[in-house]
């Protein structure tokens, strides 16, 4: 380059700066800061891995239990359901006492399903909770549309009861 | 518009008046195999498979009439309403303290959507 117009630039001074004086602050200099975040770094990863293997193993350990008592769960489950239906039938007889001409189960004499003869076909909805009042069948409806947490909210105290009763 | 010998078989399909080769490939199925009336449905149609379709509507009038009713429930919602106005009529007539006796908990009733490929519809 050929020696343009000469300019003054803030330069270092001669010798260099002095060095930085960490005895200033107590803790924070860089042999502690850098091996600090570090070892922090590294615990991190660490606890990463092993958390994160804890919750697949856990999460596996729940699919195999399930796995094994699903013929159980399922049994109960069944059993359940045949207690519901049991119980409707004998509301039903109880109720139906004195109206002329009605037997349990069918309609007025006429069965609900001609050719299943002895075989058994479970219920409609609507007809489990014929002996459920609406609130009960709105709630098996929309349950899904709340979150987890189902017990009264604050604001529950302040709902009157005519328009309560419909709602969740 | 067919007449004459047909299968009673509704909603089961719903055809053009005219049919080009494009028909087929965009027909509306409206078979209920894989539901819950599939098994009404295969049994109605083996009977008119075996009778052929004039003895077919003769004899195959309980099949027929099964599918119906798992299609609409009408028997069971009659049902209902009929046991509906009793528990209202004892409730009235000062039976009871309460009209309905409520013995379904939530989460109870569990309908087997697993085994139909159609969530059970």
């Amino acid at each position: 380059m050929s020696k343009g117009p000469q300019y003054q630039q803030d330069m270092p001074p001669p010798g260099g700066y002095r060095k930085f004086n960490w005895e200033r602050t107590v803790l924070w200099r860089p042999g502690i800061i850098i091996p600090g975040l570090v070892g922090c770094a590294v615990f991190g990863i660490y606890q990463a891995y092993y958390q994160k293997r804890h919750r697949q193993t856990e999460k596996f350990e729940d699919r195999d239990i399930l796995n094994a008592m699903e013929p159980f769960i399922a049994a109960e489950r069944d059993r359940e359901w045949l207690r519901l239906l049991k119980k409707n039938r004998e509301i039903e007889n109880e109720l139906m006492k004195d109206v002329p001409g009605w037997k349990t189960g069918t309609w007025f004499g006429e069965p609900v399903y001609y050719t299943l003869g002895e075989k058994w076909w479970d219920p409609a909805q609507l007809e489990v909770f014929a002996h459920s009042p609406r609130k009960s069948q709105m709630d098996e409806m929309l349950f899904h549309h709340h979150s987890e947490y189902s017990a009264p909210k604050f604001y529950d105290k302040w709902i009157p009861d005519f328009i309560g009763r419909y709602i969740w | 518009m067919a007449s004459g010998n047909i299968t009673p078989d509704g909603l089961s399909s719903v055809t053009p008046i005219v049919k080009t080769k494009y028909t087929d490939s965009f027909q509306l199925g409206m078979s209920k195999q894989s539901t819950r009336c599939g098994f009404f449905e295969a049994q109605f149609y083996r009977c008119m498979e075996a009778f052929g379709t004039k003895l077919g509507r003769l004899h195959c009038d309980l099949e027929h009439r099964d599918f119906g009713e798992c299609l609409t429930s009408e028997k069971q919602k009659k049902r209902y309403d009929a046991m509906r106005a009793e528990h209202w009529k004892q409730y009235m007539n000062g039976k009871n303290d309460k009209v309905y006796e409520n013995h379904v908990e939530l989460g109870q009733y569990k309908p087997d959507w697993y085994r139909y490929g159609n969530l059970g519809r």
